[in-house]
C-alpha cells in the first residue's frame, strides 16, 4: 500500500493506492480537510450574514462563493440589480479567476513541466516565468482588493447591490496593467513545453454553464456541448452519493457517469465564443481536439488571456457615460419567504448555491455544491485508468504521475467538505 | 564571510479555508524574498514537506480532530515560537458555532458514515497548547504578518495593537456608520489592525480581529438596543467571529 500527501494543491488530500503483485487493487482519493458543516452554520442566520459566512468555505474561491450566495439570495427575495452592479461583480469574479489560475498554473503546475520541485526551484532557472506568474496573480488580487475590498473574503458584494465602488483611477490603472500583461503572457505561455505523459487521461463527460457570451455568470448548464439543463433543474440529472469514510460526497451524472468541471469543460462547451487573443491561442493549442485531462492546465492559460482582455473591456464599459461615485448601490427591498438558486463558474468549475428563507429573511436551509466535489469521481476514475496503465507498463514509482494528474484538476480541497444530501 | 544560518520556518494548516497561508502567498514576488531570508521547511500549498523540524511554526485553522491536537502537542515541543494565525486558530472562528447541535448536524450531512467521524467542536490552539503569539483576522493582514516574523527572527515578541477599529476610521476620516447610519458596527470593541476595511466600504465591522483589551461590550449592546435591534439580532451580530465556549 502506498500513500502520499499531495503537495502543491490547496487543502489536504491524499491518494491511496493498493497494489498487489504488480496489479492495481484499489485507488482512492482521500479528502483530509475535516468537515466544517457550513450548510448547517447558516441555518437560523439572517440572509444578510450568509455571504460573510459562506465566503469562508474557501479562501481561494471566496469571491465566487460570496457573489453566488448573494445572487441566490437575490433570487429568493426577487431582487433585480442594476447593470453597473452586475458588471462590478463580474469584474471581481475575473479577478478571482486571474489570481486562482495564475497561482495554479505558474506556481503549482508549471514546476512539473520543467521537472522542478517547486516554484522556488523554478525561479532559479526561469525567473521570468515565476515573475510573470506573480504579476498575474498580483493583478487578480489587486482587482479583488480594489473592487471587493480584500484579496480574500471580500466585503462589498451584498444582497441588493455593492456596498461601495472603487475609485475610477484605480479601475483605469487595473485596465492598464491588464493590457501590459496581455502580450507578455501570450508570448510566455505559447513556449511552455508539453508534458510527456502516456496515456493521457481522456475527458469523457464535461459540464459547465453556457450563455450567450463566454462568461462566468449566466446561462444554462451545458452537458458535453449538447444537452442543456436549467440551473434550477440541476438535481434532476446530478445526484450525490456518499462513500465513507471520505468527507466529500461523490456526484454522478444520471447515476452512473463521472464528469469534469472547470476551465477545460468551459472551453470545450464555449470555444466558439472565445474571441481575440484567447480565441486564437485556444485554436493554436488544439486542446479541444485532444480532450486530455492534462489540458485543463492549458485551458487555464487560455482563460488567463480571456480574463486580461475582458477586464479592460468591463472597465471601459463601467466608466463610460457615468458620473463616477464611490458610493455603493443597494436597491430597496423587503424581506419575504422564498427559495432561490444561482450557479456561477468558479475558477475550478460549476458552483451552485440554494437557499430558502422564512418571511423575516432567516435561513431555513441551504445547499452548496462545489466544483471539487463535482470533480471527485472523475479524479478517481482517471487516477484508476492511469495507475492501471502505468503498472502494466512496469512503472514502479506511481506517485509523481498520479500527483500531477490530480493537480491538473486544480482541486481546491477546502472547498470539498460540506455537501449535503437534497 | 560565512553565511549566517537561516531560521527554519514552517507553515501548517488545520481545519480552515487555508486563507491565512494564501494571504501570505499574496505578498506575490516578495514571497521569494521570504524564501531567501528564512529556510521554509513546510508550506504544503507550494512544495512537498522537507521533513525538517521548524524553529518557528505558523499555524492556521481550528482544532476539530484528535490527530490535529496530537500534531500540535508534538510541534509545540519542537519549536521555539508557535504562532496562531487567523481567527479559526485564535478563537475557533466563523465555524465554531452550534456546540450542542454538532453531532446531529454531522448525522444529517453524513447519514451513512457520521459515526466514523471524530470531528469535534472547533477549538482555538490555546485550548490545547501554549501559544506564543496570536495574529488575528479573517484572514490575517499580510503586512502585519511580515511585521511579526521580523520581530520573531530577532527573538522578540511583537506588540499587538490594543485600540479599537474606530481609531482607524477616524484616521481615514470615515463617516461613522454606527452614529450616522445606524448600522450595528462592532468597530468600537474590535481590535484594530485591518485599516477599518469594512467601515471604509460602507459595511459595519464584523469583529473578525476579536475584542481589544478594554472593550466595553455592555455599552455597545445598549447602543444596539437603542438602534432597535432584537436580542436575537444582537446575539447573531456578536457571535459571528467571537469566541464561544462549549
Amino acid at each position: 500500500m502506498r500513500e502520499a500527501l499531495i503537495a502543491r494543491v490547496e487543502g489536504h488530500g491524499r491518494i491511496e493506492v493498493k497494489v498487489k503483485k504488480g496489479k492495481l487493487q484499489s485507488i482512492k482519493l482521500d479528502i483530509l480537510t475535516p468537515p466544517r458543516l457550513f450548510e448547517k452554520l447558516i441555518v437560523g442566520r439572517h440572509f444578510s450574514e450568509v455571504p460573510t459566512i459562506v465566503s469562508r468555505i474557501c479562501s481561494i474561491c471566496s469571491a465566487s462563493h460570496r457573489v453566488v450566495s448573494v445572487m441566490a439570495l437575490e433570487d429568493a427575495l426577487g431582487i433585480k440589480v442594476p447593470e453597473e452592479v452586475e458588471l462590478m461583480r463580474r469584474l471581481l469574479l475575473h479577478g478571482g479567476v486571474l489570481e486562482s489560475h495564475a497561482l495554479h498554473l505558474f506556481l503549482l503546475a508549471l514546476p512539473d513541466y520543467y521537472r522542478k520541485a517547486s516554484f522556488v526551484e523554478l525561479s532559479k532557472d526561469a525567473p521570468e516565468l515565476v515573475t510573470l506568474g506573480f504579476r498575474l496573480k498580483g493583478l487578480g488580487n489587486r482587482i479583488q482588493e480594489t473592487v471587493g475590498g480584500r484579496a480574500i473574503h471580500q466585503i462589498t458584494p451584498v444582497v441588493g447591490g455593492m456596498s461601495a465602488f472603487p475609485p475610477a483611477g484605480e479601475l483605469e490603472s487595473i485596465a492598464g496593467e491588464a493590457e501590459v500583461l496581455m502580450e507578455r503572457t501570450y508570448l510566455t505561455l505559447k513556449d511552455v513545453p508539453s508534458l510527456e505523459l502516456t496515456p493521457l487521461a481522456q475527458v469523457e463527460n464535461w459540464v459547465s454553464l453556457s450563455g450567450r457570451e463566454y462568461e462566468y455568470t449566466g446561462g444554462d448548464i451545458l452537458i458535453n456541448g449538447r444537452e442543456r439543463l436549467r440551473v434550477e433543474d440541476f438535481s434532476r440529472r446530478f445526484h450525490e452519493s456518499s462513500l465513507p469514510p471520505s468527507y466529500v460526497k461523490h456526484t454522478l451524472l444520471d447515476n452512473e457517469k463521472t464528469f469534469m468541471v472547470g476551465a477545460l469543460a468551459r472551453v470545450l462547451n464555449n470555444r466558439s465564443k472565445l474571441k481575440g487573443r484567447a480565441g486564437s491561442f485556444c485554436r493554436e493549442l488544439g486542446l479541444t481536439r485532444q480532450k486530455s485531462t492534462f489540458m485543463n492546465n492549458l485551458a487555464q492559460a487560455v482563460e488567463l488571456l480571456f480574463c486580461l482582455e475582458r477586464v479592460s473591456w468591463i472597465v471601459e464599459k463601467l466608466l463610460k457615460n457615468r458620473e463616477w461615485s464611490e458610493e455603493g448601490i443597494v436597491v430597496d427591498f423587503t424581506p419575504r419567504a422564498g427559495r432561490g438558486v444561482a450557479a456561477i463558474e468558479a475558477p475550478r468549475g460549476l458552483l451552485l448555491h440554494r437557499y430558502s428563507l422564512d418571511d423575516r429573511g432567516y435561513v431555513l436551509d441551504g445547499d452548496i455544491v462545489t466544483p471539487t466535489a463535482l470533480n471527485l469521481s472523475e479524479m478517481e476514475r482517471t487516477l484508476r485508468d492511469m495507475a492501471g496503465h502505468l503498472l502494466r507498463e512496469g512503472v514502479r514509482e506511481l506517485t509523481p504521475s498520479l500527483e500531477m494528474l490530480v493537480r491538473a484538476f486544480d482541486p481546491c480541497i477546502s472547498c470539498s467538505v460540506h455537501l449535503l444530501e437534497v | 564571510m560565512r553565511e549566517k544560518k537561516k531560521t527554519k520556518v514552517g507553515f501548517y494548516s488545520l481545519t480552515s479555508c487555508s486563507g491565512d497561508i494564501l494571504e501570505i502567498t499574496n505578498m506575490e514576488e516578495d514571497l521569494l524574498k521570504l524564501f531567501e531570508i528564512v529556510d521554509v521547511v513546510d508550506l504544503n500549498v507550494a512544495m512537498a514537506s522537507t521533513g525538517v523540524r521548524p524553529e518557528i511554526a505558523f499555524v492556521e485553522g481550528a482544532i476539530t480532530q484528535p490527530e490535529e491536537a496530537r500534531f500540535l502537542r508534538k510541534l509545540r515541543k519542537e519549536v521555539k515560537y508557535l504562532v496562531a494565525m487567523g481567527s479559526c486558530a485564535c478563537t475557533g472562528g466563523v465555524i465554531a458555532r452550534g456546540p450542542k447541535q454538532r453531532r446531529a448536524w454531522l448525522r444529517d450531512v453524513y447519514p451513512e458514515s457520521w459515526e466514523e467521524f471524530r470531528s469535534g467542536f472547533p477549538r482555538p490552539l490555546r485550548d490545547v497548547i501554549q501559544v506564543d503569539l496570536e495574529i488575528p483576522g479573517c484572514p490575517i493582514e499580510r503586512r502585519y504578518f511580515l511585521h511579526c516574523i521580523a520581530y520573531l527572527l530577532k527573538g522578540v515578541l511583537p506588540e499587538v495593537p490594543n485600540y479599537p477599529v474606530c481609531m482607524e476610521c477616524k484616521m481615514k476620516g470615515n463617516e461613522c456608520l454606527l452614529r450616522y447610519r445606524g448600522m450595528p458596527c462592532l468597530g468600537p470593541i474590535t481590535r484594530a489592525g485591518c485599516g477599518a476595511r469594512q467601515p471604509s466600504r460602507g459595511r459595519p465591522c464584523d469583529g473578525c480581529f476579536g475584542p481589544y483589551a478594554d472593550a466595553n461590550l455592555d455599552s455597545l449592546v445598549e447602543i444596539f438596543r437603542g438602534l432597535g435591534l432584537s436580542e436575537r439580532e444582537i446575539k447573531n451580530r456578536l457571535d459571528l467571529f467571537w469566541e464561544r465556549r462549549r
